[in-house]
């Protein structure tokens, strides 16, 4: 009997240690008392957290390596939600498809949720969610008589005869992400959608050189060139640049992730107060149309601690957790009740706004080889708002790119 | 003879480990990135196979790959030129004696020392077309980083400012090593200070200039962090150079096989540009003795 109390001094060590790899999302130090509600519910396992490199590249690039190579020292992977088709076409993710629950499936945004399936399995759930909105300055659209538009003719109407009556050589009319990286296919493809276009068509074939598509990407390079809407120097804005410009009241209107409504509202904000938020805009007789962002968890297929891991990834998407996930980490839940919550609805009054953009909103394509199709759009695009070659001309080159790719040709 | 023998082999055993080493991380990726060309490798598709000389087939017409072989172009000889006639220049001028010299010749060095990304985040202010303070300097509303124009010369002007102390650092230290009584004779011969430079300086100067553009130019080549961070390869794709698209074809679309085709074309291009100066280098020794 005496001899006994050795094992039990070693007892602590059996725990099992998760690494969760995760991003720099916005006050992420919350999620850390997140993680110790989750241990002190599981008392046999430990989760260590380890920060990616900021950029959204760098992200992808750690995976890309060290899933190639087999690492099996991270244990549940956060994802940007355009990568997890391609990571689970590698088979670099576990299966999740009995492992998470039908009933915690059911509240999850069913648009979130499809870049997820990949033939009938589940391969990563969304942990949160996000939708491209549109700012506007509520107090210079109330000074001079209009509503919020819904359009993009009625948004081209406001601002020029805002710009017009203003007469301030600093204010410029609307702002969205035009640099050539990842924000530009976003905003783009809103403008598409907004006028019944898209990227792909139904089994995966280029719809780029379609009229829906062509039209609205001619409006994109007139709103700089022509109606003089949008600054030249649209082209080198992603989402801090553009959110700098507005908030130090510089644009009527402005395309940009929900994030950036906290921060302009706060305390020494030059438009706290004076801005509105809503749906992306679209062309008559089409429906708004926002982007999809968001993050998403999955498990490594070569986690030594599967069963741990899953257990955390369902504690993720519990509606006590995702509501701390909204009030304390700042990001935008997967689970849809948590906006129907009367402490959450008074809290933070905007976000009704912010559900009606969720329930419009579309995921980017969800492909495998998204990055790849990206990656060539990303210059045509570009080309086309910097007015290097017209619209028609830069997406038969992408789509003759992408068909190459795909082996169509 | 046996004794030798040992000798030998110990020698060999002490170069062991350093041999080791450089094949290790210099020689084995090399060989596996040129491995790796002759494949068709993308994860993602599971399609791992031998495809010989196809991607390099897909690269002689491939418009991307030959508008980065252009960008990279143009910025190597810009942008080393430039550095070039700059960094002789202020090398001749810190060459002089004036007071506050050794303080001068530190405060060249500040922009050299930058890290290349830090560099690049400070340009990027300075450029930006909104609030920078290039334009507010010049009184000009340029969008030098988002004009198809502009943001190739913005990059040079950036990596110029970043790299001309480079070129002053070895080129002062090759002026330090003429000797003084060549100019003093020179005077006696009536010669002015054009001459004296044209048939002292330079000549002797050469080989020192011949090494910095090699250094400059295979740097220069292999351009990314400055550039990445400045444009990201925009706008459409006019600041797009070698590394920056090996590097989006490799890690952001994981086309394994053919980023490194695109890879091992670069370490070519940048091998033929040294080797054109170390021609001229070795001629220029030669010469000497």
């Amino acid at each position: 009997m005496s001899g006994c109390p050795r094992r039990q001094v070693s007892q602590p060590d059996q725990r099992v240690t998760l690494v969760f790899k995760h991003a720099q999302h916005p006050r992420y130090a919350f999620l850390t008392e997140l993680i110790q509600r989750f241990e002190a519910e599981n008392p046999g396992i430990r989760v260590r957290e380890e920060i990616l490199p900021a950029s959204t590249d760098e992200q992808h690039q750690f995976y890309v390596i060290n899933l190639a190579a087999r690492a099996a020292d991270f244990d549940v992977l956060d994802m940007d939600v355009i990568w997890v088709p391609e990571f689970a076409r590698a088979g670099w993710l576990m299966e999740l498809t009995p492992g998470v629950t039908e009933i915690e499936r059911a509240p999850l945004f069913p648009a979130a949720l499809r870049a997820d399936w990949l033939e009938e399995k589940l391969y990563a759930v969304p942990w949160f969610v996000d939708a491209g909105v549109l700012y506007y300055r509520k107090d210079l659209l109330d000074q001079h008589g209009f509503l919020p538009p819904q359009t993009y003719p009625e948004l081209l109407e406001t601002a020029r005869s805002i710009l017009a009556a203003e007469r301030d050589p600093k204010l410029t009319g609307f702002i969205w992400q035009g640099k050539q990286y990842e924000g530009l296919v976003c905003s783009a493809l809103e403008f598409i959608r907004g006028n019944g276009g898209d990227l792909l068509r139904e089994g995966g074939r280029p719809a780029l050189t379609e009229p829906p598509t062509l039209e609205a990407l001619q409006f994109m390079s007139d709103m700089v060139r022509r109606y003089d809407v949008t600054p030249p120097l649209v082209t080198t804005l992603n989402e801090e640049a553009s959110r700098h410009i507005f908030q130090s009241g510089r644009a009527i209107f402005m395309r940009n992730w929900p994030y950036a409504w906290p921060l302009m509202q706060q305390p020494g904000s030059r438009v706290a107060g004076r801005i509105g938020m809503t749906l992306v805009p679209h062309f008559p007789g089409h429906t708004s149309r926002p982007t999809l962002g968001g993050f998403h968890v999955g498990v490594n297929a070569r986690s030594t601690h599967k069963k741990e891991a899953l257990a955390f990834v369902r504690f993720l998407l519990r509606y006590d957790v995702q509501k701390q996930i909204l009030l304390k980490v700042g990001v935008l839940p997967a689970h849809r009740q948590v906006y129907d919550d009367a402490e959450v609805r008074q809290k933070l009054p905007q976000i009704s706004e912010l559900l009606r953009s969720l329930q419009q909103v579309e995921p980017r394509p969800a492909t495998p080889y998204y990055m790849m199709i990206s990656h060539i759009l990303q210059p045509e695009l570009s080309a086309v708002v910097a007015g290097i070659r017209p619209p028609k001309q830069a997406m038969r080159s992408a789509e003759l790119q992408i068909e190459h790719l795909l082996g169509l040709l | 003879m046996r004794a030798s023998f040992r000798e030998r082999l110990g020698r060999f055993g002490l170069l062991g480990p350093a041999v080791a080493y450089v094949a290790s991380v210099a020689v084995m990726p090399v060989v596996f990135t040129l491995w790796l060309s002759l494949r068709k490798q993308m994860p993602i598709f599971g399609i791992s196979q031998f495809v010989g000389l196809q991607n390099y087939l897909f690269l002689m017409r491939d418009a991307r790959f030959w508008g980065a072989v252009g960008h990279t172009g143009y910025f190597v000889l810009v942008a080393v030129t430039l550095e070039l006639t700059l960094g002789l220049a202020i090398a001749l001028l810190l060459h002089q004696k004036f007071p506050g010299r050794g303080l001068a010749r530190a405060l060249v060095l500040i922009p050299w020392a930058v890290p290349s990304v830090v560099a690049a985040r400070f340009w990027e202010w300075t450029l930006n077309a909104d609030f920078g303070v290039l334009n507010f300097l010049l009184g000009t509303r340029i969008n030098w980083l988002g004009d198809p124009f502009w943001a190739m010369h913005a990059a040079i002007l950036a990596d110029v400012w970043k790299t001309t102390p480079f070129m002053v650092l070895l080129l002062l230290a090759g002026l330090q090593v003429i000797p003084e009584h060549l100019y003093r004779a020179a005077r006696i011969d009536g010669a002015n200070s054009w001459q004296a430079f044209r048939h002292i300086t330079l000549p002797l100067l050469k080989p020192i200039i011949l090494l910095a553009l090699l250094f400059r130019t295979m740097d220069a080549a292999r351009v990314f962090d400055l550039i990445y961070v400045l444009t990201g390869g925009g706008p459409g794709n006019q600041t797009e150079t070698l590394v920056i698209y090996a590097y989006n074809l490799l890690y952001r679309t994981l086309q394994f096989g053919y980023g490194s085709s695109v890879a091992v074309a670069t370490f070519f291009f940048i091998v033929l540009l040294s080797l054109a100066y170390l021609r001229e280098l070795r001629r220029t020794w030669q010469m000497r003795e």
